[in-house]
């Protein structure tokens, strides 16, 4: 066990991006801390420290939640596509050696990146309102979540041989277990079942949070000790998973090109429902190629295709399940403005993840030096990836907006008032969306260039246009104070100026630079943006 | 295949004071060199001799920090466009998607060639056909054998009838038999008026192959023509091996040594091996001094001298 930690440890020694993330740990608690102190303070007047401490425990363990699933999930997944993981078993090593090593060699790595984040939490209890019980409650908690989250990214990874496919997979568990204290919740209500407290806050972290915090739901530490006990026993499962299944994975399989027949009762023909016939898809190669080469090869895959409309499927489906549940907050609106939030940040997401990993891909295979070998010129093959994009992601953005107007008639209609208001942020909505969407392609895909993993580029792309407008907004906002019609037009601005600038910043580099940087195996390297 | 004949008089490649350099390092220093047309054309040195880079150079990946370099009449730098309608580049990597079939790859690549659709589909059984890959069809690549997606890397490279080949070690990592199956598609690539650029670390392979070699080390050219030829450059005679009955070698000894010419004689593996001053010694005087003497001459041959050896003897093993 202890070799294979050694190893990882060294190789994550040498990666600069280790001590970056706990410099970043560390750094956004310490500047909510600043902004809380600085900008709400002079502001609001003197606050206790409760509110700065729910705050950062929330983020800490939003953070934690899907970090760990980040670190692991990629752990035996790489192991696997590079062919290594067979000769560690042709060692002495057992299936538990490696799961135990790799568990703890990454589950090492944000262990450290979450204690940069305690002390910064700790300022908190200086401000007061913070008892000592409830931050040594939270931080145990955040462990606990850590290790629940490392050890689900783990089995996630025994079971893909590609992170992204580990990782969706685990983030969506993830998000399961955070819903399904409602999910339960609302079918109980539906039966008419008053639900226990303890279903409600088993699951989620979030939730058991909020039961040990005195200034949300009022401590109750008997719910916060069962959800602790219930993790920890789901982790335990996940890595007794990770053992089993480590053993079986490591085998070649052969691969073939055809599925297995379709029968319904057998789960493994189940991919074979996104198959088209061989004149279909020849028929199709024949129309896209001629378009653009790449093109074609960004909407061949089915499944590629299918991915943007199962967001919008699954958003439908949560808003019509919202209509069914007799609620005040459901009727009138709020949930379904909820999920088409969600919805939006989802989207944009899948959207750069899309664009990364057609890059990503088409670089490491070497297919996209090759291309560019050929006659194809630059102009020629962007248009093929930005018509390839938008022809899988098209669709579904003009759907997501026709859904939102539909949304905001029903509500205006049901309230009898066409609020200004809503008009406007309906308006801005929508705007920011498009303007969101055509400025993350170029973005991702100038980003991918350099980086072997697509989320990497996928996640600075994320976080250029959503994250970077949303703090100068919520800063300019602090700062200057702006009436209720001026807050509209400065998000629109921030969010259009910023779009725009990463936009056609990168699809300028990308016309310029792509052939050159494709071909840069041996060449220094250009600075990015 | 195009009907367009080549432009006259020029050669496939040339150039002139090449010079590429990565910072300090100085990859490749003031190459000139010349490939002709329908040369097969081996293009030999050390890991990091600067292979790599010429023939990306050559491919249009890199432009050159000085010098020129002109394929077909085309500057690599001016008109690269035209340069890429011109060559086909295998590079030392697959460069295939695993995910797709063979002839959605070939396919792929025709288009971007721009390929009429309407004869895309012939093109690709006609390379199919040609590397020996018509029944592989329907195949995903990533199931196909390390050899199969090497030769699919050639079919690729062929799509476009180039008339240029650069081939970056394109039997690297083949067993035996691929090996010689790559070899013998090359050959008939070179019959049928391809010039062809390989650049090889199997040596033995690439001298029965190649008519004319180059030799890089360090970025700089050592050698570049007729394999033979590099044993004048080197100013070393000829060397013949005798044969003469057993118990008599140290008569033929004497008398090879007062023929004209011989630079040194010496006993190797119960053989005589002569080295003669130059080329310009007739060999023949030899065979009838020993006949003349009374000796059984049993066998009289000239030591044929290797790819490898003229490898080992023209570099010193230096890389960048």
């Amino acid at each position: 066990m202890l070799e294979v930690v050694e190893r990882e440890l060294r190789v994550a020694s040498r990666s600069r991006g280790i001590f970056a993330s706990r410099a970043v740990a560390a750094g956004i608690p310490l500047a909510i801390l600043l902004y809380y102190h600085l900008v709400m303070q002079s502001f609001y007047g003197r606050m206790s420290g409760s509110g700065l401490f729910n705050t950062l425990m929330y983020l800490a363990l939003f953070a934690v939640s899907f970090g760990g699933l980040r670190s692991t999930s990629d752990s035996i997944t790489s192991e696997k596509r590079e062919g290594t993981l067979g000769l560690l078993f042709l060692t002495a090593l057992s299936a538990t050696d490696v799961i135990a090593g790799k568990f703890a060699a990454y589950g090492l790595r944000s262990f450290y990146s979450l204690i940069a984040t305690l002390p910064m939490i700790a300022l908190s209890l200086l401000l007061g309102g913070v008892t000592g019980g409830e931050f040594l409650c939270g931080s145990l908690l955040l462990l606990n979540t850590l290790f629940f989250s490392l050890a689900l990214g783990l089995v996630c990874s025994t079971f893909f041989k590609r992170q992204n496919a580990a990782l969706g997979v685990a983030s969506a568990l993830m998000m399961v277990l955070m819903l399904a204290g409602f999910l339960v919740q609302a079918a109980l209500e539906w039966w008419q079942i008053r639900p226990p407290d303890v279903v409600v806050h088993l699951f989620s972290p979030l939730m058991a949070f909020a039961k040990i915090s005195n200034s949300f739901m009022g401590a109750d530490p008997q719910f916060f000790w069962i959800h602790v006990g219930f993790l920890q026993a789901l982790g335990w499962l996940c890595l007794l998973l990770a053992k089993r299944g480590v053993r079986e994975c490591w085998k070649e399989v052969v691969v073939a090109n055809t599925f297995t027949r379709m029968n319904w009762l057998n789960w493994r023909s189940w991919p074979s429902l996104l198959v088209e016939s061989s004149q279909s898809l020849a028929a199709y190669r024949n129309r896209a190629l001629s378009h653009s080469p790449y093109y074609w090869r960004v909407t061949r895959s089915k499944i590629l295709r299918m991915l943007p409309w199962s967001s919008v499927i699954l958003a439908v489906l949560a808003i019509c399940c919202g209509f069914v549940f007799d609620s005040g907050f459901v009727r009138q609106g709020g949930f379904a403005v909820f999920v088409l939030v969600i919805l939006h940040l989802v989207f944009r997401v899948m959207l750069a993840a899309s664009a990364a990993f057609v890059m990503v891909e088409d670089r490491l295979s070497g297919g996209l030096e090759l291309a560019l070998g050929t006659p194809l010129t630059v102009k020629r093959l962007l248009h093929g990836y930005y018509w390839g994009i938008w022809r899988n992601f098209g669709g579904p953005l003009a759907t997501i907006i026709l859904l939102e107007l539909a949304i905001f008639s029903w509500v205006a209609f049901i309230e009898a008032d066409l609020d200004k208001e809503m008009v406007r942020m309906m308006i801005c909505f929508c705007l920011n969306l498009v303007v969101d969407c055509l400025a993350i392609v170029p973005l991702t895909l100038w980003k991918a260039i350099d980086l072997n993993k697509p989320q990497h580029a996928a996640g600075i792309a994320g976080l250029r246009i959503l994250v970077v407008p949303g703090v100068l907004f919520v800063l300019l906002v602090s700062l200057a104070h702006p009436d209720g019609d001026s807050v509209a037009i400065i998000w629109v601005f921030i969010n259009f100026f910023n779009a725009l600038l990463n936009g056609g910043i990168s699809d300028r580099k990308l016309r310029d630079h792509l052939r050159e940087r494709v071909a840069s195996r041996f060449t220094a390297k250009i600075p990015l943006v | 295949m195009s009907d367009q004949a080549p432009p006259v008089l020029t050669p496939a490649v040339h150039t002139v004071g090449l010079t590429r350099t990565y910072g300090s390092m100085t990859a490749l220093s003031d190459l000139n060199l010349t490939v002709n047309r329908g040369d097969l054309f081996g293009f030999i040195g050390s890991n990091g001799a600067g292979k790599t880079t010429s023939l990306r150079i050559l491919a249009t990946f890199l432009t050159p920090t000085s010098g020129t370099a002109k394929v077909l009449g085309c500057d690599v730098v001016t008109q690269s466009d035209e340069v890429r309608h011109l060559i086909g580049y295998m590079p030392d990597f697959f460069g295939v998607y695993k995910d797709m079939e063979v002839t959605e790859y070939l396919d792929f690549f025709a288009a971007c060639y721009k390929i009429p659709s309407a004869s895309r589909d012939k093109t690709v059984s006609d390379v199919l056909e040609l590397v020996g890959l018509s029944e592989k069809k329907g195949a995903l690549i990533g199931a196909l054998s390390r050899g199969m997606q090497q030769r699919l890397g050639l079919a690729r490279v062929l799509i476009h009838d180039p008339q240029l080949l650069l081939l970056d070690e394109p039997a690297s990592g083949l067993d035996p038999r691929a090996r010689i199956e790559m070899m013998a598609i090359l050959q008939e690539l070179q019959r049928l008026g391809k010039t062809i650029i390989i650049s090889s670390h199997i040596l033995s392979e690439l001298q029965s192959l190649c008519n004319r070699v180059a030799i890089i080390e360090k970025g700089k050219l050592i050698y570049a023509g007729p394999v033979q030829g590099v044993r004048d450059q080197m100013s070393e005679g000829p060397v013949y091996w005798v044969t003469v009955a057993h118990g008599t070698q140290a008569q033929a000894i004497e008398v090879i040594k007062r023929c004209d010419g011989i630079k040194e004689v010496e006993m190797a593996d119960g053989k005589i091996k002569v080295s003669l001053v130059s080329s310009e010694t007739d060999p023949a005087a030899i065979s009838g001094a020993l006949v003349t003497s009374g000796l059984r001459l049993l066998g009289f041959r000239e030591d044929e001298i290797g790819l490898e050896e003229v490898f080992m003897r023209v570099t010193r093993g230096d890389t960048q």
